[in-house]
């Protein structure tokens, strides 16, 4: 009887950002600017794939990528849950759970347009505390609550 | 560690999380101290700033905030350095940045006090400067030293006793800084009762109410002034306008509007941070000369001046001041 699952073949250098809450992958891929317009690199996205622990969940293969600090940042106020692989010579080299920050600068945007951080022109880099609710600014107190973090994410 | 509480202070916000630093976060402590100050200085003139000086720089208008800073700085021997009309300055003309014109008067003088249509503002000025910065206003979001005001009056009309009180806040309470800032303030104080009287559309946020009631506030709210009894303060605002559409606004006055014989038989102090609307009055005017518990002409404005200059004491001269 033939097999009924979908392999996905193994990229040689990159990363693996798995755990993601199913759903989600398509916005992480664009929040990061992995769009492979160039079609070089592998680019592997698996959503609501069945998980053990979660029942669905998404994941990214990526190839020849290796994320930031600031994206890690990034994927870890959209998944708080997420697993990233590092990927070198086919084999995971580093496997980390990324933790929340206490503060994130300079990766969103405050959503209040009378906040002083969106004053065009001026030399003011964006900072929030992140929160059990959301981001909340550390100029105007604005909190930005977790549904609405990609919409800031995106303007960052 | 800062080694003195007050030297060189940022009054930035009112909050109740510590965790914010000392330019947001004042305690009990910190506001008994300043009105015991405030009012010992009370109706006094010295020279205990004489050489400091204070730049004034309002981006919005202001009388009474800005004419109170003046009269408590040079109350004190101190100078005023008033910017003007920021919209006519050259620097405005020229194009400079925000952040360059406060770079520039941070040269000039020891103290900066500013208002700015902005919420945040001041917080960046802070962040740039190594001056104290005093928050006199910005955007919808706080205005602490009408707070500080606020609480010396209610300090004083209690006998120190600031505790058990009831207060009504009553209008704007969405975005009306001055109820934001004092809504917060209460929380420092034991077994305050608050309730909140507004319309829908003006209401303040559930995250700030939630905030203040973990914080120990007991919140009430009441759709109009006729539901409150037993209140020892009530807190009246402007609402405005603007935030309305013009039969909206006009349905909805009657019902925050303060009158004498409703004054008279609830027998409570009534406080406003000014100014009153002069078309759509929300207090009625005969209040102010026919009831003497109407005290925001008489106490709680005059009250300005005592409690800015024992601010602008504080963050320039540190604990020392006026001993």
């Amino acid at each position: 009887m033939a097999s009924k699952t979908l392999k996905i073949q193994k990229i040689k250098n990159g990363t693996v950002i798995d755990h993601l809450p199913s759903g989600t992958a398509f916005g992480i891929c664009r929040l990061l600017g992995i769009d492979n317009r160039s079609g070089e690199n592998t680019v592997a996205l698996l959503s609501s794939v069945c998980s053990k622990a979660n029942g669905k969940k998404d994941v990214i293969k990526v190839e020849n990528v290796k994320l930031s600090e600031k994206d890690v940042e990034r994927v870890c106020l959209l998944a708080p849950k997420a697993t990233i692989n590092i990927v070198n010579d086919f084999k995971v080299v580093k496997k980390f759970k990324p933790t929340l920050p206490k503060q994130v600068v300079g990766i969103a945007k405050c959503l209040d347009p009378r906040c002083i951080s969106n004053l065009p022109l001026e030399p003011i880099v964006p900072k929030f505390s992140v929160t059990k609710d959301g981001l909340k600014c550390q100029y105007c107190d604005n909190l930005i609550k977790t549904c609405n973090i990609v919409k800031a994410l995106k303007c960052g | 560690m800062f080694q003195d509480k007050w030297k060189g202070r940022d009054v930035l916000s009112i909050t109740t999380d510590p965790s914010l630093g000392r330019g947001d976060y004042f305690s009990r402590e910190d506001f008994e101290k300043l009105f015991a100050l405030a009012s010992r200085l009370n109706g006094t003139t010295s020279e205990l700033l004489k050489g400091k000086k204070m730049v004034s720089l309002f981006y919005e208008n202001s009388s009474r905030t800005r004419l109170s800073f003046d009269s408590a700085m040079k109350s004190l021997g101190g100078e005023v350095i008033d910017y003007g009309d920021v919209s006519r300055s050259s620097m405005n003309k020229k194009d400079e940045s925000f952040t360059d014109s406060l770079l520039t008067l941070e040269g000039y003088c020891d103290v900066i006090v500013m208002r700015h249509p902005l919420n945040g503002a001041p917080r960046w000025a802070a962040e740039i400067l190594d001056i104290p910065v005093i928050n006199a206003g910005d955007g919808s979001r706080q205005h602490p030293t009408q707070t500080m005001i606020d609480l010396f009056t209610i300090y004083e009309l209690t006998k120190g006793k600031i505790d058990g009180s009831s207060i009504a806040l009553v209008g704007d309470s969405k975005y009306g800084r001055t109820v934001k800032s004092l809504f917060r303030s209460l929380s420092l104080f034991d077994n305050i009762k608050v309730t909140l009287v507004s319309p829908p559309q003006l209401s303040m946020s559930q995250e700030e109410i939630s905030e203040a009631k973990v914080a120990g506030l007991q919140v009430e709210t009441a759709g109009s002034l006729k539901e409150l009894t037993s209140i020892d303060f009530i807190y009246m605002t402007r609402m405005q306008k603007e935030r309305f559409e013009e039969v909206e606004f006009k349905k909805l006055i009657g019902s925050y509007r303060l009158d004498s014989a409703l004054a008279k038989q609830l027998g409570t102090y009534i406080m406003h941070p000014l100014p009153i609307d002069k078309t759509n009055p929300e207090i009625e005017p005969e209040l102010t000369f026919s009831y003497d518990k109407a005290i925001y002409h008489s106490v709680q404005e005059k009250n300005g001046v005592p409690v800015r200059m024992a601010l602008l004491g504080l963050v320039l001269e540190g604990e020392k001041f006026g001993k």
